[in-house]
């Protein structure tokens, strides 16, 4: 499903010169479930960023669903983004002057669609997360909790295949927090849908099927 | 996705209020302007009902001479007969008529009110003498222009342009229609003879007014205010002919202040000071608009770099570069719609409450029209730099800021 081989990424400035991976080697096969864990700067979200396409790498080669990606166009990742990745951030990074339920169609704006079958998937990706009695408010009207489920909803209302979350549960307290692993532990379990998480909870990490642990932009497990 | 633009423009509308108010502004400014540049140029397009070229103004002033307290009625006739004949002596000279002081470009005016069918109207009177219609070229639509058989007229003759028909006659044949002035004891007929197109003797800038022209000869009275003759000459007559006439009239009238001027200087002048005139005005609004695309520039371009985090997360979910390009520029199109909406609500007011009668509807909606597509153009150049900004954003920096 994607397939990293020798990844490195490098990023150059004027004056300095980071190097925030080097030799990346995974595979994460289809309905996995992956954690990703490591101390901040350690490049987790540079992995995560070139496993959806957002970040092209400075080395080595990526493969999502078979299809390499070193060759494409800008347009054809952002189409395969649209398609196959979903995205949940630490920081939720809802619109806020669009409903819940705006917010959740918006990434089927960007596919053939009617306004009534955005609608009606929206609807029911917000039954998915417990939203179902949100839909007409603001996202400044939500709590953390509601906020990250509006994101968890809007990355699976485009029903990917792979679902990309950066720190999901690093704003949230820890109850919040078990509520957001639950969904992402259902949404796995019930449709297949693969995961991956970077997170810093330990416990969390542990109940998913494999961790990935970087330090300074390498492997070390 | 222009719905979901309109949801994003409504729901930001406390923060918007500023630009989109500053674009109605914009809006009013140039629908004033345009309405005004339409008017004008409609105006201007339009014929005036005589022909200005090689017609030259003579000013005969015997009230300003001193010899005035001495000179008889039957004195001051015969002198504007020599000075006929003497002007149609001349080589250069085609024919000659004489008028009121209300000629093109002089600007005075002479309104009286008549009564036809019981009802009171306003009219401008002219008061010309038989090659009047001739110097000027003015072709008559019906009847007859003013001749020598009209010495022995009963009723006055009088011939009207194609306005006095349209305001006062309808739909009824001109020739032959009877208009009173019943302004004295005993009320004095006028019986019309002939019909010309228009008389726009105000110039290009004026529109046209019913106007009705009386017949003047050397041998009444209105020949002591009516001394302004018009000397239609040839092409090849040349500037140093002005010269000639003013000398050989001060000699034949012992010292009358000559004038003489030709009608198209007077038109060109005119034409001149409305330019100056119009000028001031066109500046403030260019600088107005001018100002205001500034403002929408730096406003768009601001509002872009603070939507990183919403650009980025619409990248991450499948937006095409273009597609954020274009939703800039749509956003400030939506803005400008309702900018232009209200704006047209407005200005929809001014033909309805008959502001400017003389302007036409169909001026005031061709004006509405012409500042919305310029309205829109200009908020659709000013978005254009934001929006390729904003197309280039890359999504994991833009989602790596918070
Ligand atoms: N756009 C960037 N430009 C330069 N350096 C960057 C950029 N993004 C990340 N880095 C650097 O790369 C390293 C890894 O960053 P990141 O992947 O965000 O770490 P993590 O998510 O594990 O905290 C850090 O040293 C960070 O400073
Ligand atoms: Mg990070």
């Amino acid at each position: 499903m994607i397939d990293l081989t020798h990844v490195e990424k490098v990023y150059r400035t004027s004056t300095i010169e980071t190097l925030a991976l080097k030799d990346i080697n995974l595979r994460i096969n289809p309905g996995a479930f992956l954690s990703i864990m490591g101390p901040s700067g350690s490049g987790k979200s540079t992995l995560l960023n070139i496993m959806g396409l957002l970040d092209d790498p400075t080395g080595g080669q990526v493969q999502v669903d078979g299809q390499q990606i070193a060759n494409m166009k800008d347009d054809e990742m952002a189409r395969l983004r649209n398609r196959r990745i979903g995205f949940v951030f630490q920081s939720y990074h809802l619109i806020n002057d669009l409903t819940v339920v705006d917010n959740v169609e918006m990434p089927l704006l960007y596919r053939k669609s009617t306004s009534a079958e955005r609608r009606q998937k929206a609807l029911a990706a917000l039954d998915k997360v417990g939203l179902s009695a949100r839909t007409r408010h603001f996202p400044t009207q939500l709590s953390g909790g509601q906020c990250q489920r509006v994101a968890i909803a809007r990355a699976i209302v485009g029903e990917p295949q792979i679902i990309l979350a950066d720190e999901p549960t690093g704003n949230l307290d820890s109850v919040m927090s078990d509520e957001i692993l639950d969904i992402l532990m259902n949404l796995n379990k019930n449709e297949g849908t693969t995961i991956v998480m970077v997170t810093h909870n330990q416990q969390m990490a542990e109940k998913t099927e494999r961790i990935v642990r970087l330090c300074d932009g390498s492997q070390v497990d | 996705m222009i719905r979901h633009m309109f949801k994003l423009i409504w729901n930001r509308k406390r923060r918007n209020y500023l630009l989109i108010s500053e674009i109605f502004f914009s809006f009013v400014v140039l629908f004033a302007v345009s309405t005004f540049a339409l008017f004008t140029g409609i105006r201007l397009s339009e014929p005036l009902g005589f022909d200005y070229e090689d017609v030259l103004v003579v000013q005969t002033n015997y009230e300003d001479a001193q010899q005035t307290d001495s000179l008889s009625e039957r004195e001051v006739k015969d002198i504007m007969a020599t000075m006929e004949r003497e002007l149609r002596s001349c080589r250069e000279v085609v024919d000659v008529a004489w008028g009121s002081s209300n000629l093109p470009w002089a600007g005075s005016m002479w309104r009286t009110s008549y009564i036809y069918d019981g009802i009171e109207r306003d009219y401008s009177i002219h008061y010309v003498s038989d090659h009047f219609a001739d110097v000027m070229t003015m072709p008559l639509l019906e009847g007859r222009w003013f001749n020598a058989d009209d010495d022995a007229a009963a009723i006055t003759p009088i011939v009207i342009n194609r306005k006095v028909c349209e305001t006062t006659f309808g739909d009824k044949p001109a020739i032959g229609q009877i208009i009173t002035d019943d302004d004295d004891e005993t009320p004095v007929d006028f019986v019309v003879i002939g019909v010309v197109d228009e008389y726009r003797y105000r110039g290009e800038m004026e529109v046209s007014e019913p106007s009705i022209f009386f017949r003047r000869t050397h041998e009444d009275s209105l020949t002591l205010y009516a001394g302004t003759a018009l000397v239609k000459v040839r092409p090849d007559a040349g500037v140093g002919f002005q010269k000639t006439i003013t000398d050989r009239l001060a000699e034949i009238s012992h010292g009358w202040i000559i004038g003489v001027e030709a009608l198209e200087d007077a038109r060109n002048e005119s034409l001149r000071n409305i330019k100056i005139n119009a000028l001031p005005g066109v500046i403030v609004a260019l600088f107005l608009v001018f100002n205001v695309a500034l403002g929408l520039f730096g406003i768009l371009w601001y509002s872009v770099s603070r939507r990183r985090g919403e650009i980025g997360v619409r990248r991450a979910a499948g937006a095409l570069a273009a597609h954020i390009s274009w939703q800039i520029i749509g956003e400030a199109l939506v803005m400008a719609t309702f900018a232009i909406l209200v704006g047209i609500i407005l200005a929809i007011q001014v033909p309805l409450l008959d502001i400017q009668p003389q302007i036409s509807t169909a001026i005031y909606l061709l004006a509405m029209i012409c500042s919305s597509l310029m309205i829109y153009m200009i908020v659709a150049v000013c978005a254009m730099y934001p929006s390729r900004l904003a197309a280039r954003i890359q999504p994991a920096e833009a989602l790596h800021d918070e």
